[in-house]
């Protein structure tokens, strides 16, 4: 009996332990891929020049990230008075066996010295659960990133 | 036929503890058989086993994920990002020479001094054996532009290594590098852009 006590917590303690560890490491790893997500979305967007409604990723070969375009119902809600990129400005990006949405939009800062200035914005959204491979799972988790450019 | 004897061992110490609330053995059997305690040695070692496993199992795969985020490559990356970033930020807006044609290198140029009129140094950004190379120097003479990259001055002063592919690209202002790292266990690509801020 006493030993059946025991053998029990321990197998609930290793598998909480086990369970715990798991959700954690998917949970950062998902952080990780997300944010270099944004990086590179970023990054890229601020390198191409002219003026930032005329940037697609998809188009955009160099990024080396699997990205489609997306409807505006799974991905991130676009920031106040920020405008999404003509061509659509929801993405889908699948890594890792894990899908991430992206919303990309921009704003043209006033009432500054320079006139070409413009604030990017990207957030990236992913299911918290971590299940994402179903593309029709919610999304709770999600990260923003924003970076200036020049258009001139 | 001979019939077997079991061995047991007796004494306060090694009781087993089923005869506590066994009834059968209530009185009748004190100790435990060697069958017993080796059935119970066992059953602790699987269970002992068992936790091991899920506990080494976990140290790995957290191993995998502060490898991820920690490894040589991925910090390698940082500094390559941050080098080129600052890089480019001080360098001249008025021109930069970039490889149109298969995008290997681009130079920039600077004033070397306040008094300066032109640019007069240069510093080339190029990728050499998986070398990622930021090589400066001073321009032959202030109004000729050095437009061809030379080999790294000094092949063993790079930036980073395990470049697996890369790009140089520019439109308007801002230049853009793309470059991948890798290693034997992973790769690790990014994007910097910058673009020139002094006049």
């Amino acid at each position: 009996m006493v030993f059946t006590v025991i053998l029990v917590i321990a197998v609930i303690g290793t598998s909480g332990y086990r369970y715990f560890a798991s959700m954690d490491i998917r949970r950062s790893d998902s952080e990780i891929t997300a944010g270099r997500i944004a990086s590179q979305l970023c990054q890229s967007w601020k390198g191409i020049g002219g003026g930032a409604s005329t940037y697609n990723p998809t188009t955009d070969t160099g990024i080396g990230l699997d990205i489609e375009s997306a409807s505006s119902a799974l991905a991130p809600q676009v920031p106040l008075n920020f405008t999404l990129l003509t061509n659509g400005g929801y993405y889908k990006v699948d890594s890792e066996d894990r899908t991430y949405y992206v919303t990309m939009s921009y704003y043209t800062i006033v009432n500054h010295p320079d006139p070409n200035l413009e604030t990017l914005n990207v957030i990236v959204s992913w299911p918290a659960s971590g299940n994402s491979s179903n593309s029709n799972v919610a999304t709770s988790k999600s990260i923003s990133l924003s970076d200036l450019l020049t258009t001139h | 036929m001979r019939k077997q004897k079991k061995i047991r061992i007796h004494g306060p110490a090694l009781r087993s503890p089923f005869a506590i609330w066994h009834p059968l053995r209530e009185g009748t059997k004190k100790g435990l058989t060697l069958i017993e305690l080796m059935v119970a040695l066992a059953l602790a070692t699987i269970c002992m086993l068992a936790v091991g496993a899920v506990l080494s199992d976990s140290q790995k795969a957290w191993n995998q994920t502060y490898t991820k985020a920690n490894s040589s490559i991925m910090l390698d990356s940082h500094l390559a990002s941050k080098a080129f970033e600052a890089t480019i930020r001080k360098a001249s807006s008025e021109k930069y020479l970039l490889d149109t044609t298969d995008h290997l290198w681009v130079e920039v140029y600077y004033f070397a001094s306040n008094d300066s009129n032109t640019p007069d140094s240069y510093a080339c950004l190029q990728v050499q054996d998986g070398k990622f190379y930021i090589d400066h120097g001073t321009l032959p003479s202030p109004t000729q532009l050095n437009g061809i990259p030379d080999p790294p001055q000094d092949p063993d002063n790079y930036i980073c290594k395990n470049v697996t592919a890369f790009s140089f690209s520019g439109s308007g202002r801002c230049i853009r590098l793309q470059m991948t790292l890798s290693d034997n266990n992973s790769d690790v690509s990014f994007v910097s852009s910058a673009a020139p801020q002094n006049q």
